[in-house]
Protein backbone atom coordinates (compact mmCIF):
# COMPACT_ATOMS: atom_id res chain seq x y z
CA UNK A 1 0.00 0.00 0.00
CA UNK A 2 1.40 3.35 -1.01
CA UNK A 3 -0.37 6.39 -0.24
CA UNK A 4 0.40 9.78 -1.96
CA UNK A 5 -1.44 13.03 -2.88
CA UNK A 6 -1.28 13.35 -6.76
CA UNK A 7 -3.21 15.98 -9.01
CA UNK A 8 -2.61 19.49 -9.53
CA UNK A 9 -1.71 21.62 -6.90
CA UNK A 10 -5.26 23.37 -6.72
CA UNK A 11 -7.07 19.81 -5.38
CA UNK A 12 -4.52 17.79 -4.33
CA UNK A 13 -6.45 14.70 -4.16
CA UNK A 14 -5.51 11.71 -2.03
CA UNK A 15 -4.98 7.92 -3.39
CA UNK A 16 -3.60 4.50 -2.47
CA UNK A 17 -1.52 2.44 -4.68
CA UNK A 18 -1.33 -1.45 -4.51
CA UNK A 19 1.41 -2.67 -6.59
CA UNK A 20 0.68 -6.54 -8.03
CA UNK A 21 1.75 -8.97 -5.86
CA UNK A 22 2.01 -11.61 -8.33
CA UNK A 23 3.90 -11.64 -11.48
CA UNK A 24 0.96 -12.12 -13.78
CA UNK A 25 2.16 -9.87 -16.67
CA UNK A 26 -1.20 -7.87 -16.45
CA UNK A 27 -1.32 -5.08 -18.49
CA UNK A 28 -4.78 -3.40 -17.47
CA UNK A 29 -4.31 -0.69 -14.26
CA UNK A 30 -7.07 -0.90 -12.00
CA UNK A 31 -8.96 2.42 -10.56
CA UNK A 32 -11.74 2.18 -7.97
CA UNK A 33 -14.45 4.91 -7.39
CA UNK A 34 -15.83 5.07 -4.29
CA UNK A 35 -19.52 5.65 -3.36
CA UNK A 36 -20.76 9.09 -1.66
CA UNK A 37 -21.88 10.06 1.83
CA UNK A 38 -22.15 7.40 4.79
CA UNK A 39 -21.61 4.43 2.17
CA UNK A 40 -18.37 5.63 1.55
CA UNK A 41 -17.51 5.12 5.30
CA UNK A 42 -19.23 1.87 5.15
CA UNK A 43 -17.52 0.57 1.63
CA UNK A 44 -13.61 2.18 2.50
CA UNK A 45 -12.76 -1.57 4.38
CA UNK A 46 -14.40 -3.56 1.29
CA UNK A 47 -12.20 -1.38 -0.98
CA UNK A 48 -8.79 -1.96 0.89
CA UNK A 49 -9.88 -5.84 1.06
CA UNK A 50 -11.02 -5.86 -2.73
CA UNK A 51 -7.81 -3.77 -3.62
CA UNK A 52 -5.25 -6.83 -1.88
CA UNK A 53 -7.28 -9.12 -3.69
CA UNK A 54 -7.19 -7.37 -6.81
CA UNK A 55 -3.36 -7.15 -6.50
CA UNK A 56 -2.70 -10.45 -5.52
CA UNK A 57 -4.19 -11.08 -9.06
CA UNK A 58 -1.62 -9.32 -9.91
CA UNK A 59 -2.76 -6.02 -10.98
CA UNK A 60 -1.79 -2.45 -10.47
CA UNK A 61 -4.35 -0.89 -8.42
CA UNK A 62 -5.33 2.80 -7.34
CA UNK A 63 -8.24 3.45 -5.28
CA UNK A 64 -8.92 7.91 -4.23
CA UNK A 65 -10.93 10.47 -2.98
CA UNK A 66 -12.77 12.97 -4.87
CA UNK A 67 -12.01 16.20 -3.90
CA UNK A 68 -14.58 17.56 -0.99
CA UNK A 69 -14.57 13.46 -0.14
CA UNK A 70 -12.06 11.77 2.30
CA UNK A 71 -8.79 12.78 2.68
CA UNK A 72 -8.62 14.92 -0.55
CA UNK A 73 -8.36 18.42 -0.66
CA UNK A 74 -11.88 20.62 -0.75
CA UNK A 75 -14.63 21.32 2.15
CA UNK A 76 -17.58 18.58 2.31
CA UNK A 77 -19.60 21.12 0.69
CA UNK A 78 -17.61 20.84 -2.95
CA UNK A 79 -18.04 17.21 -3.85
CA UNK A 80 -19.86 17.39 -6.94
CA UNK A 81 -20.41 14.41 -9.73
CA UNK A 82 -18.89 16.94 -12.70
CA UNK A 83 -15.64 17.46 -10.26
CA UNK A 84 -16.07 13.86 -9.53
CA UNK A 85 -15.38 12.42 -13.40
CA UNK A 86 -12.51 14.93 -13.83
CA UNK A 87 -10.79 13.18 -10.38
CA UNK A 88 -11.52 10.00 -11.84
CA UNK A 89 -9.71 11.22 -14.94
CA UNK A 90 -6.85 12.09 -13.24
CA UNK A 91 -6.66 9.17 -10.72
CA UNK A 92 -6.28 6.84 -14.33
CA UNK A 93 -3.83 9.05 -15.67
CA UNK A 94 -2.02 8.72 -12.62
CA UNK A 95 -2.02 4.80 -12.33
CA UNK A 96 -0.98 4.43 -16.03
CA UNK A 97 2.15 6.64 -15.30
CA UNK A 98 2.89 4.79 -11.92
CA UNK A 99 2.31 1.55 -13.37
CA UNK A 100 3.45 1.74 -16.99
CA UNK A 101 -0.14 0.88 -18.41
CA UNK A 102 -1.86 1.89 -21.15
CA UNK A 103 -5.32 0.46 -20.51
CA UNK A 104 -7.36 0.63 -17.50
CA UNK A 105 -10.20 -0.95 -15.76
CA UNK A 106 -12.56 1.14 -13.93
CA UNK A 107 -14.84 0.07 -10.88
CA UNK A 108 -17.44 1.90 -9.39
CA UNK A 109 -20.00 1.19 -6.41
CA UNK A 110 -23.12 3.06 -6.26
CA UNK A 111 -23.15 6.84 -6.97
CA UNK A 112 -18.86 5.42 -7.46
CA UNK A 113 -20.23 3.29 -10.21
CA UNK A 114 -21.87 6.12 -11.77
CA UNK A 115 -19.19 8.60 -12.05
CA UNK A 116 -17.07 5.20 -13.53
CA UNK A 117 -19.43 4.83 -16.18
CA UNK A 118 -19.46 8.54 -17.05
CA UNK A 119 -15.56 8.48 -17.37
CA UNK A 120 -15.83 5.08 -19.26
CA UNK A 121 -17.82 6.90 -21.91
CA UNK A 122 -15.32 9.35 -22.74
CA UNK A 123 -12.18 7.79 -21.99
CA UNK A 124 -10.55 5.34 -24.42
CA UNK A 125 -8.13 4.42 -21.92
CA UNK A 126 -11.01 2.27 -20.22
CA UNK A 127 -11.34 -1.06 -21.63
CA UNK A 128 -13.49 -2.44 -18.81
CA UNK A 129 -16.28 -1.31 -15.99
CA UNK A 130 -17.36 -3.42 -13.54
CA UNK A 131 -20.46 -1.49 -11.81
CA UNK A 132 -21.70 -2.74 -8.19
CA UNK A 133 -24.88 -1.92 -7.27
CA UNK A 134 -24.48 1.26 -9.35
CA UNK A 135 -27.12 4.42 -9.44
CA UNK A 136 -28.71 4.58 -13.00
CA UNK A 137 -31.40 6.39 -11.83
CA UNK A 138 -30.09 10.01 -10.15
CA UNK A 139 -33.41 11.26 -9.51
CA UNK A 140 -34.95 8.43 -7.58
CA UNK A 141 -31.62 8.20 -5.30
CA UNK A 142 -31.70 11.83 -4.51
CA UNK A 143 -35.20 11.32 -3.33
CA UNK A 144 -33.76 7.65 -1.18
CA UNK A 145 -31.45 10.71 0.58
CA UNK A 146 -34.04 13.12 1.24
CA UNK A 147 -36.26 10.56 2.48
CA UNK A 148 -32.77 9.49 4.76
CA UNK A 149 -32.07 13.17 5.36
CA UNK A 150 -36.14 13.55 6.78
CA UNK A 151 -36.37 16.32 4.62
CA UNK A 152 -39.89 17.71 5.83
CA UNK A 153 -42.39 17.31 2.69
CA UNK A 154 -42.56 21.18 1.42
CA UNK A 155 -38.74 20.63 0.58
CA UNK A 156 -38.91 17.49 -1.48
CA UNK A 157 -38.79 18.39 -5.43
CA UNK A 158 -36.65 21.77 -4.97
CA UNK A 159 -32.91 21.39 -5.32
CA UNK A 160 -32.35 25.19 -3.77
CA UNK A 161 -31.29 24.05 -0.25
CA UNK A 162 -28.66 21.54 1.16
CA UNK A 163 -29.41 19.36 3.22
CA UNK A 164 -27.46 16.46 5.57
CA UNK A 165 -27.66 12.65 5.26
CA UNK A 166 -25.85 11.49 8.34
CA UNK A 167 -23.40 14.03 8.32
CA UNK A 168 -22.43 14.21 4.78
CA UNK A 169 -23.66 17.84 3.17
CA UNK A 170 -25.88 17.40 -0.47
CA UNK A 171 -25.59 21.00 -1.65
CA UNK A 172 -27.49 22.10 -4.25
CA UNK A 173 -25.58 21.98 -7.22
CA UNK A 174 -24.94 18.10 -6.37
CA UNK A 175 -28.64 17.78 -6.04
CA UNK A 176 -29.22 18.99 -9.34
CA UNK A 177 -26.85 16.94 -10.81
CA UNK A 178 -28.13 14.04 -9.24
CA UNK A 179 -31.91 14.71 -10.41
CA UNK A 180 -30.48 14.63 -14.34
CA UNK A 181 -28.43 11.82 -13.82
CA UNK A 182 -29.69 8.84 -16.05
CA UNK A 183 -28.45 6.14 -17.22
CA UNK A 184 -30.99 3.69 -19.95
CA UNK A 185 -31.18 3.14 -23.30
CA UNK A 186 -33.63 5.46 -24.21
CA UNK A 187 -30.79 8.30 -23.32
CA UNK A 188 -28.21 7.69 -25.81
CA UNK A 189 -24.78 8.11 -24.52
CA UNK A 190 -21.77 9.89 -26.25
CA UNK A 191 -21.04 6.93 -28.07
CA UNK A 192 -17.23 6.42 -27.95
CA UNK A 193 -15.16 5.28 -30.49
CA UNK A 194 -14.34 1.97 -28.13
CA UNK A 195 -15.94 -0.88 -26.81
CA UNK A 196 -15.83 -1.36 -22.65
CA UNK A 197 -16.59 -4.74 -21.09
CA UNK A 198 -19.26 -4.31 -18.62
CA UNK A 199 -19.99 -6.31 -15.70
CA UNK A 200 -22.96 -5.10 -13.73
CA UNK A 201 -23.40 -6.36 -10.36
CA UNK A 202 -26.47 -6.04 -8.20
CA UNK A 203 -27.93 -7.49 -5.15
CA UNK A 204 -30.71 -8.94 -6.86
CA UNK A 205 -32.30 -8.15 -10.42
CA UNK A 206 -32.93 -4.05 -9.57
CA UNK A 207 -33.82 -1.67 -12.10
CA UNK A 208 -30.83 0.41 -12.04
CA UNK A 209 -29.02 -2.62 -13.14
CA UNK A 210 -30.99 -3.42 -16.31
CA UNK A 211 -31.05 0.44 -16.83
CA UNK A 212 -26.94 0.01 -16.90
CA UNK A 213 -27.66 -3.29 -19.48
CA UNK A 214 -29.75 -1.92 -22.01
CA UNK A 215 -27.31 1.46 -21.55
CA UNK A 216 -24.15 -0.95 -22.24
CA UNK A 217 -26.25 -2.22 -25.57
CA UNK A 218 -27.25 1.24 -26.82
CA UNK A 219 -23.62 1.88 -26.89
CA UNK A 220 -22.92 -1.72 -28.70
CA UNK A 221 -20.91 -2.72 -25.33
CA UNK A 222 -20.95 -6.40 -24.27
CA UNK A 223 -22.12 -6.34 -20.95
CA UNK A 224 -22.72 -9.10 -18.17
CA UNK A 225 -24.92 -9.23 -15.21
CA UNK A 226 -23.74 -10.91 -12.46
CA UNK A 227 -26.35 -11.30 -8.86
CA UNK A 228 -24.49 -10.80 -6.00
CA UNK A 229 -26.44 -10.75 -2.62
CA UNK A 230 -25.38 -8.18 0.07
CA UNK A 231 -25.70 -9.15 4.15
CA UNK A 232 -27.49 -5.47 4.62
CA UNK A 233 -27.56 -2.08 2.57
CA UNK A 234 -24.51 0.06 2.04
CA UNK A 235 -26.62 3.34 2.76
CA UNK A 236 -27.57 1.40 6.45
CA UNK A 237 -25.90 3.63 9.73
CA UNK A 238 -25.68 2.25 13.05
CA UNK A 239 -24.43 4.55 16.14
CA UNK A 240 -21.13 3.03 15.85
CA UNK A 241 -20.19 3.66 12.22
CA UNK A 242 -20.12 0.05 10.82
CA UNK A 243 -18.31 -1.49 7.45
CA UNK A 244 -19.69 -3.89 5.46
CA UNK A 245 -17.35 -6.29 4.10
CA UNK A 246 -19.12 -8.76 1.44
CA UNK A 247 -16.92 -11.37 1.01
CA UNK A 248 -18.32 -13.51 -1.51
CA UNK A 249 -19.96 -10.54 -3.81
CA UNK A 250 -16.23 -9.60 -3.97
CA UNK A 251 -14.39 -12.77 -4.50
CA UNK A 252 -16.51 -13.19 -7.54
CA UNK A 253 -15.89 -10.06 -8.66
CA UNK A 254 -12.09 -10.71 -8.72
CA UNK A 255 -12.52 -14.17 -10.05
CA UNK A 256 -14.17 -12.08 -13.26
CA UNK A 257 -11.92 -9.93 -13.56
CA UNK A 258 -8.75 -12.37 -13.23
CA UNK A 259 -11.09 -14.06 -16.66
CA UNK A 260 -11.70 -10.94 -18.24
CA UNK A 261 -9.24 -8.45 -17.63
CA UNK A 262 -5.65 -8.71 -19.48
CA UNK B 1 -2.22 24.98 5.40
CA UNK B 2 -0.18 21.92 3.98
CA UNK B 3 -0.90 18.57 3.94
CA UNK B 4 1.63 15.48 2.88
CA UNK B 5 1.14 11.93 3.25
CA UNK B 6 3.73 10.18 5.56
CA UNK B 7 4.61 6.50 6.43
CA UNK B 8 6.50 5.34 9.83
CA UNK B 9 6.44 2.21 11.53
CA UNK B 10 9.23 -0.44 12.83
CA UNK B 11 6.83 -3.30 12.95
CA UNK B 12 3.53 -2.37 10.32
CA UNK B 13 4.08 0.29 7.85
CA UNK B 14 2.17 2.72 9.14
CA UNK B 15 0.09 5.79 6.64
CA UNK B 16 -1.12 8.88 7.73
CA UNK B 17 -1.56 12.70 7.01
CA UNK B 18 0.40 15.47 8.80
CA UNK B 19 -1.27 18.52 8.41
CA UNK B 20 0.52 21.79 8.88
CA UNK B 21 -0.08 25.42 9.25
CA UNK B 22 1.31 27.48 6.70
CA UNK B 23 4.72 28.90 8.10
CA UNK B 24 3.54 32.56 9.22
CA UNK B 25 0.83 31.01 11.01
CA UNK B 26 2.67 28.34 12.58
CA UNK B 27 2.22 28.26 16.30
CA UNK B 28 6.00 26.72 18.10
CA UNK B 29 4.93 27.15 21.29
CA UNK B 30 1.68 24.22 20.44
CA UNK B 31 2.68 20.99 20.55
CA UNK B 32 1.04 18.53 17.76
CA UNK B 33 -2.16 16.94 17.91
CA UNK B 34 -2.33 13.12 16.71
CA UNK B 35 -5.86 12.16 15.74
CA UNK B 36 -6.58 8.27 16.59
CA UNK B 37 -8.65 5.86 14.88
CA UNK B 38 -12.12 5.58 16.57
CA UNK B 39 -13.19 1.77 16.41
CA UNK B 40 -12.85 0.50 12.24
CA UNK B 41 -12.97 3.89 10.79
CA UNK B 42 -9.96 5.11 9.14
CA UNK B 43 -8.73 8.49 10.04
CA UNK B 44 -10.87 10.61 8.10
CA UNK B 45 -12.84 10.09 11.08
CA UNK B 46 -16.79 9.58 11.40
CA UNK B 47 -18.30 11.88 8.89
CA UNK B 48 -14.75 13.71 7.85
CA UNK B 49 -14.62 14.61 12.00
CA UNK B 50 -10.97 14.35 11.80
CA UNK B 51 -10.12 15.83 8.24
CA UNK B 52 -12.42 19.14 9.22
CA UNK B 53 -10.30 19.03 12.55
CA UNK B 54 -6.96 18.54 11.49
CA UNK B 55 -7.89 21.74 8.48
CA UNK B 56 -9.18 24.19 11.75
CA UNK B 57 -6.18 23.51 13.90
CA UNK B 58 -3.86 24.30 11.12
CA UNK B 59 -6.17 27.49 10.61
CA UNK B 60 -5.25 28.31 14.06
CA UNK B 61 -1.44 27.32 13.78
CA UNK B 62 -1.78 23.70 15.03
CA UNK B 63 0.17 21.14 13.32
CA UNK B 64 -1.62 17.54 13.32
CA UNK B 65 -1.00 14.13 12.48
CA UNK B 66 -4.04 11.57 11.32
CA UNK B 67 -2.83 8.09 10.99
CA UNK B 68 -4.24 4.24 10.36
CA UNK B 69 -3.09 2.11 13.23
CA UNK B 70 -2.08 -1.05 11.82
CA UNK B 71 -4.82 -3.18 10.19
CA UNK B 72 -7.16 -0.19 9.88
CA UNK B 73 -7.74 2.16 6.65
CA UNK B 74 -4.62 2.37 4.87
CA UNK B 75 -1.75 0.72 7.09
CA UNK B 76 -0.72 -2.67 6.82
CA UNK B 77 -1.44 -5.45 9.34
CA UNK B 78 1.04 -6.06 12.38
CA UNK B 79 2.82 -9.47 12.12
CA UNK B 80 3.58 -10.02 15.85
CA UNK B 81 1.32 -11.17 18.55
CA UNK B 82 0.44 -7.64 19.80
CA UNK B 83 -3.21 -6.83 21.23
CA UNK B 84 -5.45 -4.09 20.19
CA UNK B 85 -4.05 -2.21 23.64
CA UNK B 86 -0.55 -2.84 23.40
CA UNK B 87 0.04 -2.47 19.77
CA UNK B 88 -2.42 0.82 19.69
CA UNK B 89 -0.39 2.42 22.46
CA UNK B 90 2.67 1.23 20.74
CA UNK B 91 1.97 2.69 17.48
CA UNK B 92 0.98 5.81 19.21
CA UNK B 93 4.21 6.40 20.55
CA UNK B 94 5.84 5.11 17.55
CA UNK B 95 3.94 8.69 15.67
CA UNK B 96 5.38 10.57 18.39
CA UNK B 97 8.79 9.11 17.65
CA UNK B 98 8.52 10.02 13.88
CA UNK B 99 7.89 13.08 14.40
CA UNK B 100 10.52 14.19 17.08
CA UNK B 101 12.71 13.04 14.21
CA UNK B 102 11.07 14.75 11.53
CA UNK B 103 9.89 18.40 13.35
CA UNK B 104 11.94 17.78 16.43
CA UNK B 105 8.76 17.90 18.32
CA UNK B 106 9.51 16.28 21.87
CA UNK B 107 5.65 17.26 22.98
CA UNK B 108 2.27 15.68 21.84
CA UNK B 109 -1.43 15.90 22.74
CA UNK B 110 -3.38 13.33 21.70
CA UNK B 111 -7.49 12.87 20.75
CA UNK B 112 -10.06 10.51 19.37
CA UNK B 113 -13.59 9.67 19.59
CA UNK B 114 -14.45 6.11 21.34
CA UNK B 115 -11.71 3.68 21.16
CA UNK B 116 -9.64 6.84 19.89
CA UNK B 117 -10.28 8.24 23.47
CA UNK B 118 -9.38 5.07 25.22
CA UNK B 119 -5.84 5.14 23.56
CA UNK B 120 -5.14 8.13 24.22
CA UNK B 121 -5.80 7.92 27.56
CA UNK B 122 -3.85 4.54 27.66
CA UNK B 123 -1.19 6.42 26.45
CA UNK B 124 -1.21 9.59 28.38
CA UNK B 125 -0.65 6.54 31.50
CA UNK B 126 2.70 5.43 30.42
CA UNK B 127 3.96 8.49 28.14
CA UNK B 128 5.17 11.33 29.56
CA UNK B 129 5.60 13.20 25.97
CA UNK B 130 1.68 13.28 26.56
CA UNK B 131 0.73 17.41 27.73
CA UNK B 132 -2.57 17.22 25.81
CA UNK B 133 -5.49 14.69 25.78
CA UNK B 134 -9.05 15.44 23.84
CA UNK B 135 -11.91 12.58 24.09
CA UNK B 136 -15.04 12.21 22.57
CA UNK B 137 -17.08 10.01 24.84
CA UNK B 138 -13.93 8.60 26.71
CA UNK B 139 -14.91 5.67 29.54
CA UNK B 140 -16.13 7.32 32.17
CA UNK B 141 -18.59 6.13 34.91
CA UNK B 142 -22.58 6.77 36.28
CA UNK B 143 -22.96 8.52 39.45
CA UNK B 144 -26.16 9.27 41.65
CA UNK B 145 -26.69 12.20 39.35
CA UNK B 146 -26.79 9.51 36.16
CA UNK B 147 -29.93 8.07 37.51
CA UNK B 148 -31.78 11.53 38.64
CA UNK B 149 -30.96 12.89 35.03
CA UNK B 150 -32.05 9.35 33.50
CA UNK B 151 -35.24 9.24 35.10
CA UNK B 152 -36.31 12.53 36.12
CA UNK B 153 -37.88 13.21 32.44
CA UNK B 154 -39.43 10.04 32.26
CA UNK B 155 -41.29 9.65 35.95
CA UNK B 156 -43.00 13.07 34.57
CA UNK B 157 -44.59 11.00 31.96
CA UNK B 158 -47.90 9.06 32.15
CA UNK B 159 -47.27 6.85 29.29
CA UNK B 160 -44.28 5.50 31.23
CA UNK B 161 -46.14 4.61 34.11
CA UNK B 162 -48.45 2.37 32.17
CA UNK B 163 -45.52 0.50 30.30
CA UNK B 164 -44.16 0.40 33.34
CA UNK B 165 -47.37 -1.58 34.91
CA UNK B 166 -47.57 -3.29 31.71
CA UNK B 167 -44.06 -5.16 31.52
CA UNK B 168 -44.53 -5.77 35.31
CA UNK B 169 -47.61 -7.90 34.65
CA UNK B 170 -46.60 -9.44 31.50
CA UNK B 171 -48.89 -6.93 29.08
CA UNK B 172 -45.71 -6.42 26.70
CA UNK B 173 -41.99 -6.54 26.54
CA UNK B 174 -39.77 -3.48 25.38
CA UNK B 175 -38.82 -3.89 21.86
CA UNK B 176 -35.09 -3.87 23.19
CA UNK B 177 -35.86 -7.51 25.15
CA UNK B 178 -37.03 -8.77 21.48
CA UNK B 179 -33.44 -9.69 20.82
CA UNK B 180 -32.42 -11.14 17.58
CA UNK B 181 -28.95 -12.47 15.91
CA UNK B 182 -25.99 -9.85 15.67
CA UNK B 183 -25.76 -7.90 13.00
CA UNK B 184 -23.68 -10.04 10.18
CA UNK B 185 -22.34 -7.04 8.77
CA UNK B 186 -20.61 -5.54 11.53
CA UNK B 187 -16.96 -6.53 11.18
CA UNK B 188 -15.81 -7.13 15.19
CA UNK B 189 -13.23 -5.06 15.92
CA UNK B 190 -10.00 -6.62 17.79
CA UNK B 191 -10.89 -3.74 20.71
CA UNK B 192 -13.75 -5.38 22.78
CA UNK B 193 -14.32 -1.95 25.00
CA UNK B 194 -14.46 -2.80 28.47
CA UNK B 195 -14.92 0.32 31.45
CA UNK B 196 -12.45 -0.78 33.45
CA UNK B 197 -13.21 -0.13 37.49
CA UNK B 198 -13.66 3.36 38.84
CA UNK B 199 -11.05 3.07 40.81
CA UNK B 200 -8.44 1.56 38.25
CA UNK B 201 -9.45 4.98 35.99
CA UNK B 202 -8.80 7.09 38.83
CA UNK B 203 -5.69 6.08 39.53
CA UNK B 204 -4.87 6.33 35.87
CA UNK B 205 -6.32 9.65 36.00
CA UNK B 206 -4.56 10.93 38.60
CA UNK B 207 -1.31 9.65 36.99
CA UNK B 208 -2.56 11.99 34.27
CA UNK B 209 -3.44 15.03 35.97
CA UNK B 210 -0.44 14.85 38.46
CA UNK B 211 1.20 15.94 35.01
CA UNK B 212 -1.00 18.59 34.48
CA UNK B 213 -2.06 17.62 30.86
CA UNK B 214 -4.45 19.62 29.29
CA UNK B 215 -7.93 17.47 29.40
CA UNK B 216 -10.80 17.94 27.17
CA UNK B 217 -13.90 15.35 27.46
CA UNK B 218 -16.71 16.10 24.69
CA UNK B 219 -19.44 13.56 25.77
CA UNK B 220 -22.26 12.95 23.09
CA UNK B 221 -25.74 11.36 24.02
CA UNK B 222 -24.52 8.01 22.20
CA UNK B 223 -23.54 6.85 24.95
CA UNK B 224 -26.01 4.87 27.68
CA UNK B 225 -23.79 5.51 30.66
CA UNK B 226 -23.33 9.28 30.81
CA UNK B 227 -26.33 11.83 30.27
CA UNK B 228 -25.39 15.14 31.65
CA UNK B 229 -22.60 18.20 32.10
CA UNK B 230 -20.48 17.42 34.81
CA UNK B 231 -21.02 14.07 34.81
CA UNK B 232 -17.18 13.22 34.44
CA UNK B 233 -15.52 15.02 37.03
CA UNK B 234 -18.43 14.55 39.76
CA UNK B 235 -17.60 10.66 38.96
CA UNK B 236 -14.18 11.20 39.53
CA UNK B 237 -14.28 13.44 42.05
CA UNK B 238 -11.15 12.30 43.48
CA UNK B 239 -8.89 12.91 40.66
CA UNK B 240 -7.47 16.94 41.17
CA UNK B 241 -8.50 17.60 37.57
CA UNK B 242 -8.24 21.41 38.84
CA UNK B 243 -8.24 23.89 35.82
CA UNK B 244 -6.63 21.42 33.46
CA UNK B 245 -9.88 19.78 32.54
CA UNK B 246 -13.35 20.99 30.22
CA UNK B 247 -16.25 18.69 30.07
CA UNK B 248 -18.89 19.12 27.62
CA UNK B 249 -22.19 17.80 26.70
CA UNK B 250 -22.84 17.56 23.16
CA UNK B 251 -26.81 17.29 23.84
CA UNK B 252 -28.56 15.98 21.17
CA UNK B 253 -25.11 14.40 19.03
CA UNK B 254 -25.36 10.78 18.54
CA UNK B 255 -22.12 8.95 19.21
CA UNK B 256 -20.61 9.87 15.45
CA UNK B 257 -21.84 12.99 15.90
CA UNK B 258 -23.27 13.50 12.75
CA UNK B 259 -25.40 17.20 13.29
CA UNK B 260 -23.62 19.60 11.82
CA UNK B 261 -23.71 22.18 14.03
CA UNK B 262 -23.06 19.81 17.43
CA UNK B 263 -19.73 18.55 14.60
CA UNK B 264 -18.71 22.10 14.62
CA UNK B 265 -19.13 22.94 18.01
CA UNK B 266 -17.03 19.70 18.53
CA UNK B 267 -14.24 21.30 16.41
CA UNK B 268 -13.97 24.46 18.05
CA UNK B 269 -13.70 22.72 22.07
CA UNK B 270 -11.12 20.92 20.17
CA UNK B 271 -9.19 24.45 18.64
CA UNK B 272 -9.94 25.91 21.90
CA UNK B 273 -7.92 22.84 23.86
CA UNK B 274 -5.22 22.66 21.58
CA UNK B 275 -4.18 26.12 22.04
CA UNK B 276 -5.00 26.00 25.77
CA UNK B 277 -1.88 24.40 25.94
CA UNK B 278 -0.04 27.23 26.27
CA UNK B 279 -0.66 28.13 29.13
CA UNK B 280 -3.24 25.72 31.10
CA UNK B 281 -3.21 27.85 34.16
CA UNK B 282 -4.84 30.71 32.78
CA UNK B 283 -7.51 28.81 31.99
CA UNK B 284 -10.64 28.29 34.27
CA UNK B 285 -12.54 24.94 34.20
CA UNK B 286 -15.64 25.06 32.20
CA UNK B 287 -18.18 22.36 32.17
CA UNK B 288 -20.59 23.27 29.27
CA UNK B 289 -23.39 21.82 27.51
CA UNK B 290 -24.06 22.46 23.94
CA UNK B 291 -27.19 21.75 22.09
CA UNK B 292 -27.80 22.53 18.92
CA UNK B 293 -30.24 25.16 17.46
Amino acid sequence: MNALFFGSSEHPLYGVYHAPKSRSGRRTGVVLCYPFGQEYMRAHRAFRQLSLQLAKAGYHVFRFDYRGTGDSSGDSEAFQLASAVEDTVQAIEEVRDMADVDTVAVFGLRLGGAIAARVAQANVAVTHLVLWDAIANGAAYLEELRAEARVPAGVHGSTDVTFGVMGYPVPPGLQQELASLQFSGAVSPVLPSHAVRTLVVSDSDTADARAFVEWCGSAQWRAESMIAPLPGRWGEVDNWGSAMIPQEAMQSIVTWMSNEVP
Amino acid sequence: MIERVVKFGSVASLTGVLTEPSPERALADVPPVLLINSGILHKVGSCRLYVKLARALAEAGVASLRFDLSGLGDSDVRKDALSFEESAVAETQEAMDYLTRLRGWTSFQLAGLCSGADVAHMTAVVDARVVGMGSIDARTHITPAYWWHNYRPKLLKPKYWVNWVRVRTGGNKPASWAGGPDDPTFEVPTYVRVIPPRDELAAELRTIAARRVNMLYVFTDGLDFYNHAGQHRRAFRDVPFGSCMTECHLQGADHIITDPALQRRAIELHVQWALRSRNADLVPAVTEQFQSA
